[in-house]
């Protein structure tokens, strides 16, 4: 029987029986690193990258040349001892939502921690280093303050390529900024906060971001937004400070991912469901084979080391105009809509879209004469003229 | 949280300190052409979300004393000049000037430490230099990169933005060409397939 996570005219989740909660250590990114994924994907996990913002943001051999390395202890800190009491809920929200946008982000949402979205153990990426990995996690907060950064969808539907990993890292870097100077304003005021952001994390952001009503999950696996679409990363500060707790949201997101597929179609390593909703963890969702994709993501280095064509193939994923807006509309109610948007999608921008780029020194799609001429140490400013049309 | 009190693990910048330096990576990369890695850094300083960003040599009297270029071992030919705008409201939250001047200064801190990563990566020395860490003139390094003046109290002007704005700096030995001016902002209208293929 399914019941709601929350109260409220609207339930996000599907729930069908106790939700466990996750090790990241089962992560796929762990699981590879780990070399439970295959010989192969370890060793494409630790090899240099030939692109040099990939090693920037995600660094494998030189971490010092990484800001995220740098800010992995700046999550947490002391809080203040001589701050006033803030007993309104409603005013903290609304203020901390300000002040959130002032710091740079996009969206902003309230909703309470739920300990089965929180990790059991430390797994990350940079837990291995930082010599934590497998530690127990021990989070006791009870709010937790959702936040998204919207992509650029320029070089988002570069994916999959180089220039869509980087819009990727900086977007993440940006949020790991907004996420830590939130944390420490309101350690500031008083009360405990930690931030939570891509390589120092011990919640899962998407149930949260959900809850918190900034969108809804998708085929995908992503939380699609109504401002953004699917083109957005996530972070989150957990706190004792009290706030008011927003709604989730219904935009028609599942009705439409029903009919459409269009980001399983896309999907090169088949991890996305062409099916119904299946049950996972307590929740019935669409499941994403993550050892697939990231298998795909490190398939080919010379080009490309992530991907995110499910994301630049979702008909939700288009710029926030007045045709967009109305399209939206139409399709959280009707069933007619829907079927009607989908055909124009397919129409307007193709079944399986591809769109021309060219930044950030490299060009996509790339030209079949430059096909396996880039390595370390090759020049990503200048191509070769091959390259160039 | 901005600037380092009572709580220093709150303030953030406190983090980007170590971040300014770094290894090289040894697989340098071929970038022959002066200007074009130059047009290239600008492309990248626009992504990162400066204002405007202009490349000078690299002068003796920008460093605050002889013993910050000795540090620098003599390596750094150009410094690239960032610049961002400080009282850019993205909230309704009532801050003073003083407050967004530190939020942007926070932001640039943050950009200059990325592009230096970013360079060493390439293969080439870098160094970020940003409202943590005081070796480097930036005002300096801002006024002949053509980014603006100095008044008589001493304070940096933008020509385009005037006195609200921040400043950073990357020095850097990466082959570059003098370039002043906003990076670029143009922005390839991209058509989707169905549209293109009607034209």
């Amino acid at each position: 029987m399914m019941r709601s996570l929350r109260r409220g005219t609207y339930q996000p989740f599907d729930i069908e029986g106790p939700i466990t909660r996750l090790d990241e250590r089962d992560t796929a990114f762990s699981k590879a690193i780990k070399g439970h994924l295959g010989a192969v994907m370890k060793k494409r996990m630790r090899d240099p990258v030939p692109d040099a913002w990939w090693r920037t943001f995600y660094p494998r051999q030189r971490r010092e040349n990484s800001v995220f390395w740098h800010l992995f202890d700046a999550v947490d800190g002391p809080v203040n001892p001589e701050a006033p009491e803030l007993h309104d809920p409603v005013a903290n929200a609304r203020h901390i939502k300000e002040v959130a946008l002032l710091f740079g982000a996009d969206l902003v949402g309230v909703s309470e921690l739920k300990p089965e979205f929180i990790y059991t153990n430390y797994g990350n990426i940079f837990d291995y280093p930082k010599g934590r990995l497998g530690e127990p996690i021990t989070l006791t907060h009870s709010y937790a303050v959702s936040i998204a950064k919207g992509m650029d969808r320029d070089k988002l539907n570069a994916s999959p390529s180089y220039i869509e990993n980087a819009e990727t890292g900086l977007r993440y870097v940006q949020l790991a900024l907004v996420t830590t100077l939130l944390a420490a304003y309101i350690r500031e005021l008083g009360y405990p906060a930690k931030a939570h952001h891509l390589v120092n994390e011990e919640i899962l952001h998407q149930p949260m971001a959900i809850m918190a009503g900034l969108g809804e999950l998708g085929r995908n696996d992503t939380v699609i937004s109504e401002r953004y679409g699917p083109a957005m990363r996530l972070g989150t500060v957990t706190t004792d400070l009290p706030l008011e707790l927003d709604q989730p949201v219904s935009l028609g997101v599942r009705e439409f991912c029903d009919q459409c597929g269009k980001c399983a179609d896309n999907c090169p390593s088949r991890a996305i469901s062409h099916g119904p909703p299946k049950e996972s963890r307590g929740i019935r969702k669409w499941n994403l084979r993550g050892d697939r994709c990231l298998n795909f993501w490190n398939s080919n280095p010379q080009f490309w080391s992530a991907c995110a064509n499910c994301l630049k193939s979702c008909p939700y994923n288009k710029p926030w105009k007045w045709w967009h807006r109305i399209s939206l509309k139409s399709a959280k109610h009707s069933a007619v809509a829907r079927r009607v948007l989908l055909w124009i999608d397919d129409v307007v921008y193709g079944r399986n879209p591809i769109y021309e780029t060219e930044a950030l020194g490299y060009q996509y799609p790339v030209p079949p004469s430059s096909k396996g001429k880039r390595a370390e140490g090759s020049n990503p400013i200048l191509p070769a003229p091959t390259i160039r049309r | 949280m901005f600037e380092p009190g009572a709580r220093p693990e709150n303030t953030f910048v406190r983090y980007l300190i170590p971040a300014t330096e770094g290894p090289v990576n040894p697989v340098v990369t071929e970038a022959p052409d002066p200007r074009a890695n130059s047009e290239h850094l600008m492309e990248v300083a626009a992504w990162l979300e400066t204002d405007q960003a202009a490349i000078t040599d690299l002068r003796s009297d920008f460093w605050v004393s002889a013993t910050a270029e000795e540090d620098a071992g003599g390596l750094p030919a150009h410094a690239i000049a960032l610049l961002k705008q400080t009282t850019r409201r993205r909230s309704r939250a009532a801050v003073t000037s003083a407050q967004q001047e530190q939020l942007a200064r926070t932001e640039l801190a943050l950009v200059a430490c990325m592009l230096a990563n970013y360079i060493r990566e390439l293969g080439f020395p870098a160094r970020a230099h940003h409202v943590g860490d005081g070796r480097l003139l930036v005002a300096a390094v801002a006024v002949a990169a053509g980014l603006g003046a100095m008044t008589a109290p001493g304070r940096f002007v933008s020509h385009r933005y005037g006195p609200e704005v921040c400043l950073a700096t990357v020095t850097t030995a990466m082959p570059l060409v003098v370039m002043q001016g906003s990076p670029h902002r143009r922005r390839r209208r991209i058509l989707p397939p169905g549209l293109r293929a009607r034209r």
